[in-house]
């Protein structure tokens, strides 16, 4: 299973996303950043896809995004 | 009383809009965009919901959808923004002051040069007089989808096929048309500026812009938007860089409401029975000594300019006012319109909403038939 985490660059395009990303069915929670980036406080999307996948819908949408990293996670 | 002025703002409201309003104040407490916790973020979702619902509507990407607090500052976002380097702008001889002034005030300060493109009487001469004002160093045109003296529709598409072949920005302004017409980002438009209280029917204090993002919008204004805080640099995207500051929350939910009623009634629907009414008022008078100002051959939007013979417009609005009904006279925020018609002292104008009736507009034509 993988998790993506994706970095936006405001709220409404994280909204966005997730509009557009559970639509295709993945499930997908917008947070805020723990810490706040290089860029101060920003807003991140969770999806439970992988980072190639996600990218190419994102793309697709022309949805912008500021930074893209996933991981293998366990189940 | 009776509300004729619906062009200067729809009233009354659909419930659902007040109930909306005081819903928004009691539980949608929030800063939208700012923190996370949840009272915030059940804002940030209902604006999230009328941004959709405004895209929708218009045939625009959410993203690009800017909340404003009116259309003349929609407007002086779009028409300061674009010409932040200079040029050359072209404004239509109808344009209300909300285009021409901000046209006017950068060019006092030599910051852009503007020309005024006469509305003709066909809409053939109208796109070719703007045609005739493009030079190389043109870098916009703005004119209204439909003036809000006389309501007429302008050759908006026309304008927008001659704007995009020659590479200058089109700013439309929507304040009377949307809701009545079937506008789109797709006519050709680059920047669509409205209102959200008139023909959408949302509440005072919402506007709108949209952009298809083809020509950057400098901003007007800097300030907190909720993202990139750590960079001095105002944020180069939409929405946020044109939405600094805290937005008009309440109003902006309320006005999901207000878009939801003229998807439910339709645009059609809208348009046909208040245009029926504009005839009927038309035809109610005829006979009288009143001056229309309609011509044949253009068409309008649900708004009628009269005025009647050796009856100042003020005195004419003051008197219907004591009988009841409340029209707008003057010169509506728009001289230049009245130097095209002749109209120095100004008009009354007649603008129904989707709230007013035959039988309200018979009750109007007789009331000025039994006073002049």
């Amino acid at each position: 299973m993988y998790k993506t985490f994706v970095r936006m660059p405001s709220v409404t395009h994280a909204m966005s996303a997730k509009k557009l990303l559970s639509a295709k069915g993945l499930r997908c929670d917008i947070k805020r950043s723990i810490k706040a980036s290089k860029n101060g406080c920003s807003h991140y999307i969770i999806v439970n896809a992988d980072e190639g996948y996600v990218r190419e819908l994102l793309d697709s949408y022309s949805i912008p995004y500021t930074g893209i990293s996933g991981e293998a996670v366990d189940g | 009383m009776i509300n004729f002025d619906n062009a200067a703002t729809t009233f009354p409201k659909p419930e659902s809009v007040s109930e909306a309003l005081s819903d928004a104040v009691r539980r949608y407490g929030g800063n939208a965009g700012r923190g996370g916790h949840s009272l915030t973020v059940s804002t940030t979702r209902k604006v999230f919901d009328t941004r959709q619902a405004a895209a929708d509507l218009f045939g625009a990407k959410l993203e690009n959808t800017v909340f404003t607090f009116n259309c003349t500052h929609s407007l002086n976002l779009a028409i300061q923004g674009i010409m932040s380097g200079g040029g050359h702008i072209i404004i239509s001889g109808i344009e209300h002051n909300s285009a021409a002034r901000p046209v006017y005030a950068m060019a006092k300060k030599k910051r852009c040069t503007f020309s005024i493109a006469e509305a003709a009487d066909t809409d053939e001469q109208t796109a070719e007089n703007f045609k005739k004002l493009i030079r190389r160093d043109t870098k916009a045109v703005v004119c209204t989808i439909a003036g809000n003296v006389t309501g007429r529709i302008m050759p908006y598409k026309k304008i927008a096929a001659l704007c995009k072949e020659k590479n200058i920005c089109f700013i439309a302004d929507g304040a009377q048309a949307c809701g009545i017409l079937d506008i789109k980002m797709s006519d050709g438009i680059n920047i669509l500026c409205t209102s959200g209280h008139k023909g959408l029917y949302g509440p005072a204090g919402t506007g709108i812009l949209i952009s298809d993002c083809k020509y950057y919008i400098d901003p007007l204004m800097q300030g907190g938007t909720g993202s990139s805080a750590f960079n001095l640099k105002h944020p180069d995207f939409l929405p946020d860089s044109l939405e600094s500051g805290t937005l008009n929350t309440v109003g902006i939910i309320a006005l999901k409401k207000g878009i939801d009623f003229v998807n439910k009634k339709t645009i059609s629907a809208i348009y046909k029975h208040e245009d029926s009414l504009c005839r009927r008022f038309i035809k109610g008078l005829e006979g009288t000594d009143t001056a229309i100002y309609r011509k044949e051959g253009l068409s309008y939007v649900p708004v009628v300019s009269f005025n009647i013979n050796g009856v100042q417009p003020e005195q004419a609005a003051e008197m219907l006012n004591k009988h009841g009904f409340c029209l707008r006279a003057g010169l509506h925020c728009a001289p230049l319109a009245h130097y095209s018609l002749g109209t120095e002292d100004g008009t009354v104008r007649f603008s129904p909403s989707v709230f007013n009736n035959s039988s309200q507009v018979d009750k109007l034509v007789k009331t000025i038939k039994n006073i002049w």
